[in-house]
């Protein structure tokens, strides 16, 4: 039927769905957890007495008496001067912890002025509606603008001097107001609060950024005699106030009590069933996931599924389209949702959401952040999100404060979702992941520290970071960027240098897609790592489930020319990358190996890339491209296996070589369960140290891919002495590498551990990698490996 | 590990890229406007070649006895250095006097300009009525393009009428510290003048050093200065006439100029960037030069502008009269912008220019109501090719429709248009399509008035 249900009915059809399920579970082996949170009643205070009159009208016209409790303590810690960070679930009104204290202030005082940053423009859009909505009830003459890429430059000009409230991204603070702060002397000089949202969302690069964009905040709000207070939010991680301190640099109180009521919520792991024991292939996991999600949007239960990457939504909504709009007469009930398509489409999505024209959504985790859709039914997690802290985030995203509300995660094979979704406690009892930043990062610092001299001379005994920054200035003089004069150093370049720092990937060009099959009209923008895999020639590129074949891909324009098509294949990339090692920090032998850390080289390209069929995911055909190489500088950490270790092996060299991929594979996965960090954060590859260079292909191997590998690699002597790279992902490194040589013992203990402890036969994508990939005798290799170099 | 060797091991040399380019144009000159024709390897090329040389130089140089001798800037410059209460800062005045001729133009003339013309140029602005003899003219020389904080203005140029010649006072900041001097001075100066001229100030000089007034915490509005600024209004004057309306090239036209040696403007920073660490004045001296340069063709142009708009004088150029009836039409002054267009059709313009001419004439003499007139401007105007002459019919057809109850006249015109619409290939296609829909509009709307009219005249 898939038509939105009353909410009545709708508690109705959620109690029926998760009943059946229930009844099922103990038949479904596929259920590996079934956990029911009860409902939770509020706490709550009354208004803060200091609280101004006329805001606790509005609220009282709202419907609202009385604060939660978290809320009211935010807004007195926030009074008594200190910064604080609330740490509260989806739905727990976390928006007036900071709203409060911000409209307080400047009905209070009207020359005050509050900074908001979001991670994203999406989230500042929202924000806006809603502190408009609550202005216009005071009927105060507060100004609350947006700023960002956005923004019309003629409107601009009046913002920076009249806007209360600026709520931007930290891009835009980063490259369109830091460096032009003469322009913003209103909001300096009187700029009280900073309010940071979603502030889990920076960790690794992003957070590094924030650091050293906030350090140059800071300093600019000082030349103009003020020194801002941070109100901060966040999801849960484990170290919410530590990262907090971190990024601000001074102390916070953590807020983490939540005082909002909670309704019924159920969260069940679903595994699919294993088909194939040999091989340890288990059915499809996005198959799995569109049943379930086909199984509540048929009784009209509102559904969010999330998968992991943009081409699984994309064959999501492909499917669940398939369908359901053959049997409703309604189209566009399920939609799609990630990055990359145009504002005004997410726009009209968000709001379908909210208002129930659209009963489905398929999302990336461009959804996950506090992007105001509603609260749902029903949450399907096609794949594990990666993190702890994620997971709930999109659990969160179905459930009300009345009412009831399930989260399914569905697992796919790769060894992370196997891991969590067997041991369903170290998700539900253990503690999340730790934020982890290294502001210190001496190519981020640098880059910063040229806005920062760009922005305001540096003065003789500044300091800036935690690297000495006289040295650094002293090198940049050489370089001719800055001038030392006067006892200050001064910016001596042409360049505008915020121009030059992208502050969540390498490079800060998009790609724009153009559709040419009418008149030309642009239908996606594709950041520049993702392009080069998506949007190669041949390409199969799909947005909202329309397929898009790619007929020229302009590198040096920045384009790529497409045409709508319909085909029964999707398209796949293959990278190699090529790791070069430039200098050892340290090097010592530990047991039988070699354990390694310093600075490397890696050069990757996209050499090709597979067909692969929808539904049967068969491969269906391959090309080769030449796409340009990309080239990075960075820290990593590396493991050499002696050459007697290989040549006492009584295997073929071709399944020595396969030996060392498995082994590489489980590495990089207990790697990355120690560092709590993304899988795009750390890189892998194989090189030979006999020959001083490292040339492996990483990622999925087609069997175009295979043949051409295995033709250059054929050749493996006696002398073969392979290095496993794990580098950080990122140019200059965010010092990962130097705890994983640390951690080098029980990173192989562990590796061990989940090879012997995984019940396939010959390797599966669960430990080592699939047969197809390391060989039959892949498992067993590694494992001789591992026996012959693990410490003792 | 300290800092210092971090930073080597992570970002060896070669030097960075923006130094690469620096060195580039310094060995080669210029090369920016050429640089485009040029492959990348062939501007390797050139560009090793001439490293090599500079590494021969720079060895010579190597040997002690033939050291770059670093020349100072009294050497080169007849400047002194100025104290005021926020420090010393280096100024250089030169004095023109009243009767010098800056190529067609005599400095003389700015005293004799009428104050009304700016408020014409300026779109009507009826508050710009500047007197040449209290304004300043200025031009700043910077560190960059990119706009921001970190761009400085290390060269003010001003220049004004004093007793009886036009001063070109040039304020300079020898490094860093002096700038605040600089900058008081700046705006002790600009105190003592009615208004400001600049080319291009609007959006770069006077944001710019709005900019360095903050960060010097010097306070002065600026803004509320009297301000023409040339560009623009230079563009509507001259545009119809000439490819570029920058400085130069509009002092190559206007003024019968042209510059020997003049340095590049992307040149400027490096120029500039190689005195604060070298302190050899033997390069950045040209910089001073260029400057006064613009101020005086700045005064000379703001002349020839503002000369251009008095009654009785016959442009030197057809189209010009078609460039100021244009911009007569946006002060809405309409009688002086008729007489202009009407000039131009007269004096034999062509083409584009021509056809704009008579439409805007006709435009003018609509809203006068000037009928008679009108009609017979579209009907020319129908003789020529172009969109333009599409239009006057639709205009004819209304004017015969509305003002003539002339229905046959009317439908003739329609028939006519749709007609050169089919066969003028020259037009656009979606303006055919547009234009051919909306006149068969006409068409049946008027056909049906006519069958109405001629029903009721049987009647």
């Amino acid at each position: 039927m898939a038509e939105i249900l009353a909410p009545a009915d709708r508690a109705l059809a959620l109690r029926k769905a998760i009943s059946e399920i229930e009844a099922g579970a103990s038949r479904l082996p596929g259920i590996t957890a079934f956990r029911h949170y009860p409902a939770l009643p509020g706490s709550y205070q009354d208004f803060p007495p200091q609280l101004s009159p006329s805001l606790v009208e509005v609220l009282r016209a709202r419907g609202i008496d009385r604060l939660y409790s978290h809320q009211r303590l935010a807004f007195e810690r926030v009074e008594a001067g200190e910064n604080v960070v609330v740490v509260t679930p989806t739905a727990s009104g976390k928006t007036l912890c900071y709203n409060l204290p911000v409209l307080d202030a400047v009905l209070r005082s009207p020359e005050t002025r509050a900074l908001y940053l979001f991670p994203t423009k999406a989230l500042s859009q929202d924000q806006l509606a809603e502190l408009h909505a609550m202005i216009d009830e005071l009927g105060a003459d507060i100004r609350t603008f947006t700023y960002d890429g956005d923004t019309p430059q003629d409107a601009r000009k009046a913002i920076r001097s009249r806007g209360h409230l600026v709520m931007t991204n930290p891009d835009m603070l980063h490259s369109g107001i830091l460096p032009h702060h003469p322009k913003w002397v209103k909001l300096f000089e009187n700029l009280r609060y900073i309010v940071i949202d979603e502030i889990h969302a920076y960790r690794g690069v992003f957070g590094s950024h924030l650091t050293n964009i906030l350090r140059r905040l800071r300093r600019i709000a000082a030349f103009y005699g003020s020194q801002p207070q941070f109100i901060c939010s966040s999801a849960t991680i484990a170290n919410p106030q530590e990262l907090t301190e971190k990024l601000i640099e001074a102390p916070a109180t953590l807020i983490d009590s939540n005082g909002a009521p909670r309704g019924e919520k159920y969260f069940l792991f679903y595994n699919p069933p294993v088909v194939n024991r040999e091989l340890g292939i288990r059915r499809s996991y996005i198959h799995e996931a569109r049943q379930l999600a086909l199984s509540f949007l048929r009784r009209g239960l509102q559904t969010i599924v999330f998968a992991t990457s943009r081409l699984n939504t994309e064959v999501l909504v492909t499917y669940l389209k398939d369908a359901l709009e053959k049997e409703v007469t309604a189209r566009d009930v399920v939609r799609g949702y990630r990055g990359g398509y145009l504002p005004e489409k997410r726009r009209e999505i968000e709001r379908g959401l909210r208002e129930g024209s659209v009963l489905g959504v398929v999302s990336t985790n461009a959804l996950e952040l506090g992007i105001d859709i509603g609260n749902l039914d029903v949450a399907i997690l096609a794949g594990y999100p990666g993190t702890i802290a994620s997971t709930w985030q999109q659990a969160g995203r179905s459930g009300r404060r009345t009412g009831s509300s399930v989260a399914i995660l569905v697992a796919n094979s790769s060894p992370i979702n196997q891991f969590v979704i067997n041991h369903p406690d170290y998700f539900f009892s253990g503690s999340p992941e730790h934020g982890l930043i290294n502001p210190d990062n001496l190519s981020i610092l640098l880059d910063h520290v040229k806005c920062a001299a760009f922005e305001l001379p540096f003065r003789d005994g500044e300091s800036f970071g935690g690297e000495d920054l006289a040295d650094i200035l002293a090198f940049l003089e050489e370089h001719g960027l800055v001038h030392h004069s006067g006892g200050r150093w001064h910016w001596t370049s042409e360049s505008y240098p915020a121009d030059a720092v992208s502050l969540r990937s390498v490079s800060s060009d998009n790609f724009v897609v153009v559709d040419e099959t009418a008149s030309p009209r642009v239908v996606a923008e594709v950041d520049f790592t993702s392009a080069i895999s998506t949007l190669h020639d041949k390409a199969i590129y799909i947005v909202e489930g329309q397929q898009y074949f790619v007929e020229r891909f302009d590198y040096a324009e920045r384009r790529a020319t497409v045409r709508q098509c319909e085909t029964d294949y999707f398209t796949d990339a293959i990278t190699y990358t090529k790791v070069n090692i430039l200098d050892r920090f340290d090097s010592t032998t530990m047991g039988g190996a070699i354990r390694s850390h310093g600075e490397v080289h890696v050069v990757s390209q996209v050499v090709g890339f597979k067909k692969i069929k929808f539904y049967t995911l068969e491969n269906v055909g391959s090309g080769e491209l030449t796409m340009p190489e990309q080239e990075m500088h960075t820290t990593g950490y590396w493991l050499t296996i002696p050459r007697q270790v290989l040549a006492g092996l009584e295997v073929t060299s071709e399944q020595k070589r396969d030996g060392v991929v498995g082994l590489a594979n489980t590495l990089k996965t207990v790697a990355m369960l120690f560092l709590m960090c993304d899988r795009s954060d750390i890189g892998v590859a194989i090189g030979d140290n006999s020959q001083g260079v490292a040339s492996v292909e990483r990622g999925f191997k087609s069997p175009a891919g295979v043949s051409r590998h295995r033709q250059e690699t054929a050749e493996i002597g006696p002398a073969y002495q392979p290095n496993i790279f794990l580098y950080d992902n990122y140019p200059g490194g965010i010092g990962f590498s130097e705890p994983l040589f640390r951690l080098h013992g029980k990173l192989l203990q562990e590796s061990k551990r989940l090879i012997e402890g995984c019940p396939c036969q010959d390797g599966c994508p669960s430990c080592v990698g699939p047969v197809g990939e390391v060989g039959v005798k892949g498992k067993e290799v590694a494992l001789s490996i591992l026996e012959r170099i693990e410490p003792s | 590990m300290r800092t210092r060797d971090k930073l080597e091991r992570q970002f060896p040399s070669p030097a960075p890229r923006e130094s690469l380019y620096r060195l580039e144009r310094e060995m080669l000159g210029q090369v920016a406007e050429e640089d485009g024709a040029l492959s990348v390897k062939e501007r390797l090329e050139r560009l090793v070649a001439a490293t090599h040389q500079a590494g021969a130089e720079r060895r010579r140089q190597a040997q002690p006895v033939e050291v770059r001798r670093i020349v100072s800037l009294d050497e080169v410059l007849e400047g002194r250095r100025v104290e005021n209460e926020r420090g010393a800062f280096y100024q250089v005045e030169h004095r023109f006097p009243l009767d010098h001729w800056h190529g067609s133009v005599s400095l003389s003339r700015l005293k004799v300009v009428s104050p009304s013309a700016f408020s014409v140029l300026a779109k009507g602005d009826e508050s710009l009525e500047l007197d040449l003899t209290r304004a300043v003219f200025l031009d700043t020389e910077t560190t960059g393009l990119s706009g921001g904080s970190g761009t400085a203005a290390f060269l003010i140029g001003l220049g004004y009428i004093q007793d009886e010649s036009f001063v070109v006072r040039q304020l300079f900041m020898r490094d860093y510290p002096e700038e605040e001097a600089m900058l008081h001075e700046l705006v002790t100066a600009l105190g003592g003048f009615e208004s400001l001229v600049t080319f291009n100030g609007k959006s770069f000089d006077l944001p710019l050093l709005e900019s360095r007034l903050v960060l010097s915490r010097l306070r002065f509005a600026l803004a509320e200065l009297p301000h023409f600024d040339l560009l623009h209004p230079a563009r509507s004057l001259w545009k119809a006439r000439l490819e570029s309306c920058r400085l130069t090239d509009l002092e190559y036209v206007l003024l019968d100029l042209e510059r020997d040696e003049d340095v590049p403007g992307e040149l400027i920073p490096s120029l500039y960037f190689d005195y604060l660490r070298t302190r050899d004045a033997s390069r950045v001296f040209r910089v001073f030069t260029h400057n006064r340069y613009d101020i005086v063709s700045l005064a000379a142009l703001t002349v020839r502008a503002s000369e251009m708009l008095q009654e009785g004088v016959s442009p030197e150029h057809p189209i010009d009269d078609y460039s100021l009836g244009r911009l007569f039409e946006r002060a809405a002054l309409t009688e002086r912008s008729i007489l202009h267009y009407s000039r131009a059709v007269e004096s034999g313009v062509s083409g584009k220019a021509r056809r704009r001419s008579l439409r805007q004439l006709a435009q003018q003499l609509k809203r006068r109501q000037h009928w008679e007139e009108c009609s017979s401007v579209w009907k020319e105007l129908t003789s020529e090719d172009g969109p333009e002459a599409i239009e006057a019919i639709e205009e004819l057809a209304k004017y015969l429709e509305h003002r003539q109850r002339d229905l046959a006249g009317a439908l003739d015109h329609c028939r006519q248009a749709i007609s050169r619409l089919e066969e003028d290939v020259r037009l656009p296609l979606a303006f055919r399509e547009r234009w051919r829909e909306a006149f068969r509009h006409r068409l049946r709307r008027l056909e049906r008035l006519q069958g109405k009219r001629e029903s009721k005249e049987g009647l």
